[in-house]
Parts: C-alpha cells; sequence; structure tokens
C-alpha cells in the first residue's frame, strides 16, 4: 500500500550549492489518515494511548473521536525532508510545535521553504495543511552532499 | 501542581533500547514512507549508510521501549497522563544511530511553567532526554514541551 500519492519512493538528491532561499520544497500529500493506520502506528511506535486506537475514549474524554498521533503527523514531515534530502543523514536538528488535533479522514499534506542558507547550515520551515507547524529544520551543509 | 517542584532538575534512572532491522522497516512502513533504504540494505548502502538508517522520527519509539499500554515517557515524572497533550518535539541528531546499536537515554525534567489557558491553569514541562551509544558517544537529544491541562 502507499501512502504517498504524489511521488515515487525514490529519493530526490539535492546539492548545497543548488539550494536557494525560498525555494519550495516538493509536496506530500499523504492518504488520509484512519483507524487502521493509527494502529499501525501505536504498534511501530510503541504509543497505545487508547486516545488514538480506541473510538470511544477519544468520545468519553471530550474530544468527539480519536485523534491521531502527533508524532506520526511530525513523521510525515520527516519523509518529507528527507525525501528532498535524498536521506535522513543530512539532518542536523528537527523540531515542531503541535497545534492542532488530526482525526480520521483528514489528509495531511506537507510543503516546506528554504528560509535560510548560510555557509554552516541550511534552515527550513516546513507545513502542512492542518497540523503541527514546525519550528523548522536545520542542517549541516557538508552532509547534504552526496557527491 | 501537578507536578511536584523537586522533580525540576530532576534526571530518570538510564533506559536502554536496542535498534534493530524489523522496528526501523516496520515504523518506516507505519508511517508511509516507502524510501527502500528503510527495508532493504543494499539500497541503504548504495545511499551511503552503513545499514538501515533510522527515519527522523524513529527516536519516538526509544521512550516506549517496553512500557504498558497506559504509560508514556511523560507519565515517567508522575504527570497525569489522561491530562498531558504533547505540544513540542525536537531532536539533534548527533551522529548516525544504525541496527545494532544499543542506546542508553538519561530523562531530565528541565523546567515547568505555569500558564493561563481558557479552561483554567495549565503547566508546561519541558523534557531533555540525552541517548548514548555502545561506545559512549553521544548520538541523540530530544527536546519535549508537554501541557499538562
Amino acid at each position: 500500500m502507499t501512502l504517498n500519492l504524489e511521488r515515487g519512493p525514490v529519493a530526490a538528491k539535492v546539492f548545497y550549492q543548488d539550494i536557494e532561499e525560498g525555494t519550495e520544497i516538493p509536496p506530500l500529500v499523504n492518504k488520509p489518515v484512519n483507524h487502521t493506520q493509527l494502529v499501525k502506528y501505536a504498534g511501530a511506535s510503541g504509543d497505545f494511548n487508547p486516545l488514538h486506537t480506541d473510538p470511544e475514549v477519544g468520545v468519553k474524554v471530550g474530544l468527539g473521536g480519536p485523534i491521531a498521533h502527533g508524532m506520526l503527523i511530525m513523521g510525515f514531515l520527516g519523509h518529507l525532508i528527507s525525501d528532498y534530502l535524498g536521506g535522513p543523514g543530512a539532518l542536523r536538528k528537527f523540531g515542531v510545535r503541535f497545534q492542532s488535533m488530526t482525526r480520521h479522514g483528514d489528509v495531511i499534506s506537507c510543503t516546506g521553504n528554504i528560509t535560510k542558507n548560510t555557509s554552516k547550515t541550511v534552515s527550513f520551515l516546513l507545513k502542512e495543511r492542518l497540523l503541527p507547524k514546525t519550528k523548522g529544520a536545520i542542517l549541516k551543509p557538508r552532509e547534504i552532499l552526496p557527491q | 501542581m501537578a507536578i511536584k517542584p523537586e522533580m525540576i532538575g530532576q534526571s530518570l534512572p538510564p533506559t536502554t533500547f536496542e535498534v534493530d532491522r524489523g522496528k526501523i522497516r516496520e515504523f518506516a512502513s507505519a508511517i508511509g514512507d516507502e524510501n527502500p533504504i528503510y527495508q532493504e540494505i543494499g539500497a541503504a548502502r548504495e545511499a551511503g549508510y552503513a545499514d538501515l538508517p533510522i527515519p527522523l522520527t524513529f527516536p519516538t519509539t526509544f521512550g516506549f521501549w517496553g512500557k504498558k499500554a497506559k504509560e508514556a515517557p511523560a507519565g515517567d515524572f508522575g504527570f497525569p497522563l489522561s491530562r498531558v497533550l504533547h505540544g513540542e518535539e525536537e531532536y539533534t541528531y548527533l551522529a548516525p544511530v544504525y541496527p545494532g546499536d544499543t542506546l542508553t537515554g538519561v530523562r531530565k525534567l528541565l523546567q515547568v511553567d505555569e500558564k493561563q489557558g481558557k479552561s483554567g491553569k495549565m503547566e508546561i514541562a519541558t523534557v531533555e532526554t540525552i541517548y548514548t551509544n555502545q561506545n559512549g558517544q553521544e548520538v541523540l537529544r530530544a527536546r519535549s514541551v508537554v501541557v499538562i491541562r
């Protein structure tokens, strides 16, 4: 099953000298979040909080139903940035702030822009449609030269 | 306060996590990342990795390892889990992590701030975990902010 609707699984390669400020990172559109994916993510991550996997619990605590793991959404953003960089190894720092909740049926599309390219680091601001807003990602330029 | 003030600045006893290929494959699949570098060693090597690399958010598994369904890393300092929301997460990657590594994590409660929210007082706790590998090398720092509503 593929969750990536727009791109193939093969990572792109990017070179430091090609990274220009303002450049947009090719978007990643995920399939709608559903119960099966949350159960699968619970197993893979070890986060079995029933708020994510038991539909009744979300209702009981006043959230109106189950919500996705915030870390799943951060995972989508990690997928976006590591595809752009040709793998996860170039990244130095990756942080997000969770701002709202994701529910069954929500489509999370991720994109981002290069905000800064100094001689030492490249910074990104990654975004998605529903949540979370990232604080940015920083990497060492020497590590994004897969030559 | 839900958090006992004397907990601030305290570290919890170290926990360990063994990185294995199966967990990496399962995790990449669960987030929908089908990059073959997380599945096949050949593809990983071709991309310049010594073995399967870990996905960027894979470190989230370290804290949950061996815990029961109603436990979570945020509960380790006695936070009431039913009132805990995940506010922020930040990873600083210091060295590669590969299958076969045994990581030791030390979790420390850095600070607690009180804030007035819409539905009363909230406490905002910042927790840092430093992971070291079997060679004593620091490989990762994780900083989590949780909101206790």
